[in-house]
C-alpha cells in the first residue's frame, strides 16, 4: 500500500514534506481517502456529486474511514446533492457526519481537511470509483479549498429537510379505482380535510355540491379556504343549490364558484396539485334530490399520478378562464340589453305627442300646402313607434323572455281572416296596392288543420309576410297557401307566401333573416328577424326563395301541427 | 261623454285632451298621482286612462288603492303607459280588473277607437 506523503510515522510527529500530486489507480485513490481521514484531527469538509453518497457508505473502508474519523471526534461536514436515487445513502450519512447539507447541481469532488486535500476525478458515473485523485498538503491549495468549501456550504440547505421533501414527493405512486361506495366517500372527505394550499373541484351537478356537502366536504373547504388556501369550484348553480352556494360566500368570501356544467357524468377534485379523486356517476339520471353521493357514484379513481394531476389541473385552468370571460361577457351583455331596453321604453313616451299631435294637425290641414309636410312626420312618427315596437320585440327573442300565450286553434280560419282585413287594408291605401290580388289556397275547405300557437304573434308573422310581399310587388298576385305534411297525423303545418314582384336581391338572400337587413325604406329591417324568432320559439323553422323560373320569392314558415279533422266522409 | 287621464307628462296630456276634444269627448287632466285618486273617487268618469310612470305616487299606487278599495269593478280604468310592464304584470292587472292596456305611443286612431268603445258601452 502506497501511502501518500506526508504520513504518521511511528512516533506520532508528521512530517512536513508538502506535495501536490496526481494519484493513479482506483486502489491508490480509495487508500488516499481511507489515510485522508485517518490523518485528519479537526476537520473533514466532503463535497461530493451526487452519484458519490452511496460509495461513502457502500465500500467498507471508506465508511469505516468515516466512523473511525467520528469516534475521534473530528467535525465532520458532508455536502452533496441529494436525490430520490441517493436519499437513503445520505440519510445513513446523516447518521454519520456531524451535519449534511444539499446544494443543487453540484459537479466533482473533493474532500478538505486540517492540511490535506484529496479530489477524486471522476464526473457522474454511478458506482465507480475514482480510477485518479489529486492529492496535496501544500498549505495554499488546502487553504483555498477551505476557502472554497465554506462558500459552497453556505448555500447549501439541510439535507435534514430536502429529504424530507424529496420523501413527500416520491411517495409512491399510486393508482386505486373504488368500486366500494363508502370508501369512496371516505377518501373523498379525507381529500377535502388535507387541503392545505388549493383545492379546484368540478362538479357534475347541482345535486352533486349538495351530497358532498352532506359528506362534510363543503365544511372542510370553507376551514381550508379560512386558512388561506385557494379554492375554486365550477358546478352547474340552480335554485337548489343556492343556499349552499350563498352560505359559502358568507362564511368563506374567497371560495370561488363558476357557475357551468362540463359533463354531467363526472366530477374531479383536484387537492394542493398532488392528488386528485375522479367519480363517475351512472347513467341513472340525477333529478332525485334524496340519492346519496354514495348511490350516485358508479366508480371513483383516486391516484396521485403526477402527470395527471397536473393534466387535471390545467384543464381546470382552462375552464376556469374560460367560464370567467363567459361570465363577464354575460353580464356584459345584460348590461347592454338592460340598456337597449330601457331606452326603447324611454323613446315611446316623447314619440307619443309628436305622433298624436301632427296626426291631429294633419287631420285639420287636409290639401292644403302644408299637408304633405305633416305626412312626413306623421309617417316618420309611426315608423318609430315601429321601430321601438321592434326592437322591444327583438329583446325579448334574444333574452328568450318572449311568452307564447299558446292556445289551440283552427289554421285555416286564422289565415283567412288574416287575408280579409289585410285586403281591407290595401283597400283603404292609396297607390299601387290596388293593383295587386291576394289568393288564398288551403288544403281543403273540408280539412280543418289545428295547431297550438301564440295568436297575436302568429298574425304578427303572417301580416309581416303579406307587407313584404306587398312592399315588393308593384303589380300581380300573392298567394297564402297553407299544406301539411305527415296526412292525418299532422306533424306539420307550411304556410307560405308567394308574390310575383322581382324577388329576393341574391346579394341579401343568405342574410335575409338578420337584423337591419333590407332593401325597403318602409320597413325597421328587423321583421323577418322576428318573424324568425317567433317561429322557432314555436318549433317551427323559417325560410325564403326565389321562385324557379318566375318572378317573385317565396317566404314560408312551418309549425309543428296537432291534427285535422276532416268534416266529409272520413 | 267624461274622461279623466292621469299623466305627468304635459305634452302627451294636452295632445290626448285634443284628440279626444275634436272627437266631442270631455277632458279633464290631472299629472299628480294623489290628486288623481282623490278625483277618481269623488267624481264620476266614464273612463279613467291612467298613466303608470308617475313620480311620488304612482299609477301603480293608484291601481293598488283602487284595488284595495274595491274600486275597479264600477271604475274603467284603462292603463295608458310607455313603460316596461312585464306581460305577467299586464295580466294581473287584467285579471284585477283593469279594462285593458293602451301601449304608448298609439295613433289618434287607435286612442279615438278605445276611448270610444267605452261610450257605447256607457249609453
Amino acid at each position: 500500500m502506497t501511502l501518500p506523503l506526508p504520513s504518521n510515522n511511528d512516533n506520532g510527529t508528521t512530517t512536513t514534506t508538502t506535495t501536490t500530486k496526481i494519484i493513479q489507480g482506483t486502489n491508490d485513490v480509495v487508500d488516499a481517502e481511507v489515510a485522508f481521514f485517518s490523518r485528519t484531527k479537526k476537520i473533514a469538509d466532503t463535497y461530493m456529486n451526487y452519484t458519490r453518497p452511496p460509495l461513502a457508505v457502500g465500500l467498507g473502508p471508506i465508511k469505516k474511514a468515516f466512523l473511525d474519523a467520528k469516534n475521534r471526534g473530528v467535525h465532520m461536514r458532508y455536502l452533496t446533492e441529494i436525490t430520490k436515487d441517493n436519499l437513503s445513502y445520505c440519510k445513513e450519512l446523516m447518521s454519520i457526519v456531524d451535519e449534511l447539507r444539499h446544494l443543487d447541481g453540484i459537479k466533482g469532488n473533493f474532500m478538505v481537511g486540517d492540511t490535506e486535500y484529496v479530489a477524486p476525478l471522476i464526473l457522474f458515473e454511478h458506482g465507480k470509483i475514482a480510477p485518479q485523485a489529486v492529492y496535496s498538503n501544500t498549505k495554499e491549495v488546502v487553504e483555498q479549498q477551505q476557502y472554497l468549501f465554506d462558500n459552497f456550504w453556505r448555500q447549501g440547505v439541510s439535507g435534514e429537510k430536502k429529504i424530507k421533501e424529496i420523501e413527500e414527493e416520491v411517495e409512491s405512486e399510486f393508482l386505486e379505482v373504488i368500486t366500494n361506495k363508502d370508501d369512496a366517500n371516505k377518501i373523498l372527505l379525507e381529500l377535502s380535510k388535507s387541503v392545505k394550499k388549493e383545492a379546484l373541484f368540478i362538479l357534475p351537478t347541482d345535486n352533486a355540491m349538495i351530497r358532498v356537502d352532506r359528506l362534510g366536504v363543503i365544511d372542510s373547504l370553507i376551514d381550508a379556504s379560512q386558512n388561506g388556501a385557494i379554492i375554486k369550484i365550477i358546478c352547474p348553480l340552480s335554485e337548489k343549490n343556492s343556499q349552499l352556494v350563498s352560505k359559502m360566500s358568507k362564511v368563506a368570501p374567497s371560495i370561488q364558484i363558476l357557475n357551468g356544467s362540463t359533463s354531467p357524468a363526472a366530477g374531479i377534485f383536484i387537492v394542493d396539485g398532488v392528488k386528485f379523486s375522479r367519480t363517475e356517476l351512472g347513467e341513472f339520471s340525477d333529478n332525485n334530490d334524496k340519492i346519496q353521493l354514495s348511490q350516485a357514484a358508479r366508480f371513483t379513481v383516486y391516484s396521485n399520478s403526477k402527470p395527471t394531476v397536473e393534466l387535471f389541473r390545467s384543464i381546470f385552468g382552462l375552464l376556469w378562464n374560460e367560464r370567467t370571460l363567459n361570465e363577464q361577457l354575460r353580464l356584459t351583455d345584460n348590461m347592454q340589453r338592460d340598456f337597449i331596453n330601457i331606452a326603447a321604453h324611454e323613446l315611446r313616451t316623447p314619440i307619443q305627442p309628436i305622433l298624436g299631435l301632427s296626426q291631429i294637425l294633419s287631420s285639420k290641414l287636409i290639401n292644403t300646402e302644408y299637408s304633405d309636410h305633416l305626412n312626413i312626420i306623421v309617417k316618420n312618427a309611426l315608423k318609430l313607434q315601429r321601430l321601438t315596437d321592434d326592437i322591444l320585440d327583438v329583446q325579448k327573442i334574444e333574452s328568450k323572455t318572449l311568452n307564447l300565450n299558446k292556445e289551440r286553434f283552427e289554421l285555416n280560419n286564422l289565415i283567412l281572416d288574416i287575408v280579409r282585413d289585410y285586403r281591407n287594408l290595401l283597400q283603404n291605401k292609396e297607390g299601387k296596392s290596388h293593383d295587386i290580388e291576394i289568393d288564398v289556397s288551403l288544403i281543403s275547405k273540408d280539412i280543418t288543420v289545428f295547431i297550438e300557437a301564440d295568436k297575436h304573434r302568429l298574425i304578427q308573422v303572417v301580416t309581416n309576410l303579406l307587407n313584404n310581399a306587398v312592399k315588393f310587388t308593384e303589380e300581380g298576385r300573392i298567394t297564402i297557401r297553407l299544406d301539411q305534411q305527415g296526412g292525418n297525423n299532422l306533424s306539420e303545418v307550411v304556410v307560405s307566401v308567394r308574390d310575383t314582384g322581382k324577388g329576393i336581391d341574391p346579394d341579401i338572400l343568405p342574410r335575409l333573416f338578420s337584423r337591419f337587413v333590407s332593401k325597403s325604406y318602409q320597413g325597421t329591417g328587423l321583421g323577418l328577424y322576428i318573424s324568425k324568432g317567433i317561429v322557432e320559439a314555436h318549433g317551427g323553422k323559417i325560410w325564403a326563395e326565389n321562385n324557379d323560373g318566375a318572378n317573385g320569392a317565396i317566404f314560408a314558415f312551418s309549425l309543428p301541427g296537432i291534427g285535422t279533422n276532416t268534416l266529409v266522409d272520413q | 261623454m267624461k274622461v279623466l287621464l292621469v299623466d305627468d307628462n304635459k305634452d302627451i296630456a294636452d295632445m290626448v285632451r285634443l284628440c279626444l276634444e275634436s272627437q266631442d269627448i270631455e277632458c279633464e287632466l290631472i299629472g299628480d298621482g294623489r290628486a288623481g285618486l282623490q278625483s277618481i273617487k269623488e267624481n264620476n268618469f266614464d273612463l279613467i286612462l291612467l298613466d303608470l310612470a308617475i313620480p311620488e305616487f304612482s299609477g301603480f299606487d293608484i291601481f293598488d288603492a283602487l284595488r284595495d278599495e274595491g274600486l275597479l269593478e264600477s271604475k274603467n280604468v284603462l292603463i295608458f303607459t310607455a313603460s316596461s310592464v312585464t306581460d305577467q304584470e299586464v295580466q294581473e292587472m287584467l285579471s284585477s280588473g283593469a279594462k285593458g292596456v293602451l301601449r304608448k305611443p298609439l295613433s289618434i286612431d287607435d286612442l279615438t277607437e278605445a276611448v270610444e268603445r267605452f261610450q257605447k258601452n256607457g249609453n
